[in-house]
């Protein structure tokens, strides 16, 4: 493998782990500050489908652009936060306010996305389906590299994808660097300290969620408005619980998990390169390559994990 | 009588949820009248309706209940869809080495003689219980052994399941014909119709059998006990002896062969043969939503199961006679969800109200006590300690 190989194979790992290092860190937000979020999934449907229908409607409208970016597909990326924060919302107030299990409302979550999405979709736009958009996010910087057979190979990065690690360090940055994180941390492993000082856990409980939630929506519009250019059925097709299992991998913490949703992202896009390369196993083993390096690590390196102490508790 | 209460409130909930649903259809346009009529036909209007609902209810119930055993032993499975795919494959494996029929490029394990319908059933429901229990036995050894936490490896071997049954239904199991999926077991084999001209097969009593079963094993035996207590606090459950990692190794593996019958039953009730996407309808993450409906008790969860399998069925009536897309069914679950685990939260606020007022009501009869010296101190109520509610992670 030479150089430009290899920056080849970072951009696609990069890429395919993008939904993952977002849906983990919308996990982190969450379980650090004491909710169990398996909504995940369910909130990046919901972003995905909301970034595309307001992008498409917008089509017409906002003809403006910011930059290299459309209006139409920056609108469609605020709306998708949006709506993700709301999910998320809904999520807090069953949990918190109506006292709901955590795992309970989180599952209804995810039902009721994958359901009013799929119906939505047909609502609007019939049995046809989405119609693809003219444009998608445009890549912010484009890396042409020449590799050894003199065939040029570029390396695109998209804003999403480059959004994902500034999330990242932003992340690490608010939650253990800050007197925000600290509270959030605190209302993880300790609410009733956070109680005793008079701040509201319920306050700092409800901001994280949403911020969580506009992150996995974010993912969402990753998915429709910068990777496919439209809205498919169930699209996230189970990210959002890898992102919960990468959560969880890398320990509920923003580096460790984006090393985790590398690896995923590594052993997706090592398998699009032994095809490649013509390598002769069945594709469906190919597929079930990074699920099985994660049972095998989970076995040798990193078993034990511990989540927040009050995860879970009201 | 607080059950009956408890049973009550969901009926309201549950009603309170199809009404927000029917908000729904009247937005979108449609006649809510003749959609909800629909439903209804679909899901219970003639005898096949019901059988059709029955039907859908059976994988259901046994799905549900293996969430259920693993959320009362204080793990989550996620991984019912890959069981049940697992148990599927293990039971149309063994029960198609009965057939006669040519079994095309499909490995013969072994040759079996003519036997019995009924042993070949017995046999074809054991074969998926053992496959759903290797399967839900290897993440209980893996959380048991290596400390991996269940809701990531029960979400890997869903993948891994799907994988491996695409793979070996394409190649080493391809049945004759063009169709990837493996040779059908022979007729003999068959659970016997329950009413004649429909599908309703005796899996469904298989499945109120198990679910009587579980409650048993669950409340009446020590085994259960142990799974309980592990379930409400872990650390009571070390300090009372309980060998926790056989413990956790034993309850995955019960809630996977749980998971695994139920793919059984879909072999030798309905689809007789596995196709490479294994069953593909979601079983295991309605089975999610249905235990917990169900409040993770059986007979919660067989009525669950038939509102969730009466809406499912109903669906494909309303997409026909009225347009409808079937997918508002979902969205109907979740509000099911929402609405009944919303009704508790309402409950406990006046409950709580309650408690307060008769605080309120007794310092009052306490400071006229103070006053009135002769008269004895009432008892003092003390405030309500907030309870916590403890996720199964």
């Amino acid at each position: 493998m030479d150089f430009a190989m290899f920056i080849a194979l970072l951009a696609a790992t990069l890429q395919l782990a993008t939904p993952l290092i977002l849906g983990s860190l919308t996990g982190i937000w969450s379980e650090r500050s004491g909710v169990v979020n398996i909504a995940i999934e369910g909130i990046m449907l919901t972003g995905a489908f909301a970034g595309y229908t307001v992008a498409e409607q917008t089509l017409d409208v906002a003809r403006w652009s910011l930059g290299p970016i459309p209006g139409n597909l920056l609108l469609g990326v605020l709306a998708a936060c949006v709506a993700g924060a709301l999910l998320a919302l809904v999520h807090a107030f069953w949990s918190l306010k109506l006292r709901t299990d955590q795992i309970i409302s989180g599952t209804a979550l995810n039902i009721l996305a994958l359901g009013l999405t799929a119906y939505l979709l047909r609502l609007i736009y019939d049995v046809g389906g989405s119609p693809k958009l003219p444009s998608t996010l445009p890549p912010l910087f484009v890396w042409n590299l020449t590799n050894s057979h003199g065939e040029t190979i570029s390396a695109q990065f998209t804003p999403i994808m480059l959004l994902s690690l500034v999330l990242v360090v932003a992340t690490h940055l608010v939650l253990f660097h800050t007197p925000w994180g600290l509270r959030t941390l605190a209302a993880g492993e300790h609410p009733t300290t956070v109680r005793t000082l008079g701040m509201s856990l319920d306050a700092i409980r409800y901001t994280n969620l949403a911020i969580g939630g506009a992150i996995a929506g974010l993912a969402g519009a990753f998915l429709t408005l910068e990777q496919v250019g439209q809205f498919n059925e169930n699209m996230t097709a189970g990210k959002g619980f890898i992102a919960l299992a990468v959560m969880i991998f890398g320990r509920w913490k923003p580096f460790y998990a984006l090393a985790a949703a590398l690896f995923f992202g590594l052993a997706d896009a090592s398998q699009v390169l032994l095809q490649t390369w013509g390598i002769q196993i069945p594709a469906e083993f190919l597929e079930m390559l990074p699920y099985v390096l994660t049972l095998v690590a989970l076995m040798g390196l990193v078993g034990r994990t511990r989540g927040p102490a009050a995860v879970g508790q009201i | 009588m607080s059950r009956l209460r408890t049973l009550l409130n969901s009926a309201g909930a549950v009603a309170l949820a199809l009404a927000l649903g029917a908000i729904v259809l009247a937005l979108s346009g449609y006649d809510v009248g003749d959609a909800l009529g629909a439903l209804a036909q679909g899901a219970v209007g003639s005898v096949n309706a019901n059988a059709e609902t029955l039907l859908q209810t059976t994988p259901l119930i046994l799905a549900a209940l293996a969430v259920a055993v693993g959320l009362r032993g204080g793990l989550f499975n996620i991984g019912v869809e890959g069981q049940i795919t697992i148990g599927g494959l293990f039971a149309a494996v063994v029960g198609y080495q009965f057939s006669d029929q040519p079994l095309g490029s499909a490995w013969r394990l072994f040759h079996a003689p003519a036997v019995p319908g009924i042993v070949q059933m017995v046999l074809i429901l054991a074969a998926g219980v053992v496959g759903g229990m290797l399967w839900g036995g290897l993440s209980g050894l893996l959380k048991a052994r290596f400390g991996a936490h269940e809701v990531i490896t029960t979400i890997m071997l869903n993948y891994v399941a799907i994988g491996l049954v695409s793979y070996l239904v394409r190649v080493p199991l391809h049945g004759p014909g063009p169709i990837p999926q493996t040779p059908f077991i022979s007729k003999a084999a068959h659970l016997p119709i329950l009413i004649p001209d429909t599908r309703l097969h005796a899996g469904l009593l298989v499945a109120l059998a198990v679910a009587v079963g579980v409650w048993f094993f669950l409340w009446k035996t020590p085994w259960g006990f142990a799974v309980r207590t592990v379930g409400l606090n872990p650390d009571a459950a070390q300090y009372a002896g309980i060998g926790m990692k056989r413990l956790v190794f034993g309850t995955m593996a019960l809630s996977g062969a749980l998971a695994g019958l139920a793919g059984a039953v879909q072999i030798a009730g309905v689809d007789f043969g596995l196709v490479q996407t294994g069953f593909s309808s979601g079983y295991g993450y309605d089975a999610i939503a249905i235990s917990l409906l169900g409040l993770n008790h059986p007979l919660g969860i067989v009525l669950a199961a038939w509102l969730f399998a009466a809406l499912r069925s109903g669906a494909g009536e309303m997409q026909v006679a009225a347009g409808v897309s079937s997918q508002i069914i979902s969205v109907l679950q979740a509000l099911v969800i929402l609405m009944v685990s919303a009704e508790a939260g309402l409950r406990y606020y006046v409950d709580q109200r309650r408690k307060k007022a008769q605080t309120v009501a007794n310092r009052a009869s306490l400071e006229q006590a103070a006053t009135v010296p002769a008269s004895p101190p009432a008892p003092h109520q003390s405030s309500v300690a907030e309870p916590t509610a403890e996720g199964p992670r």
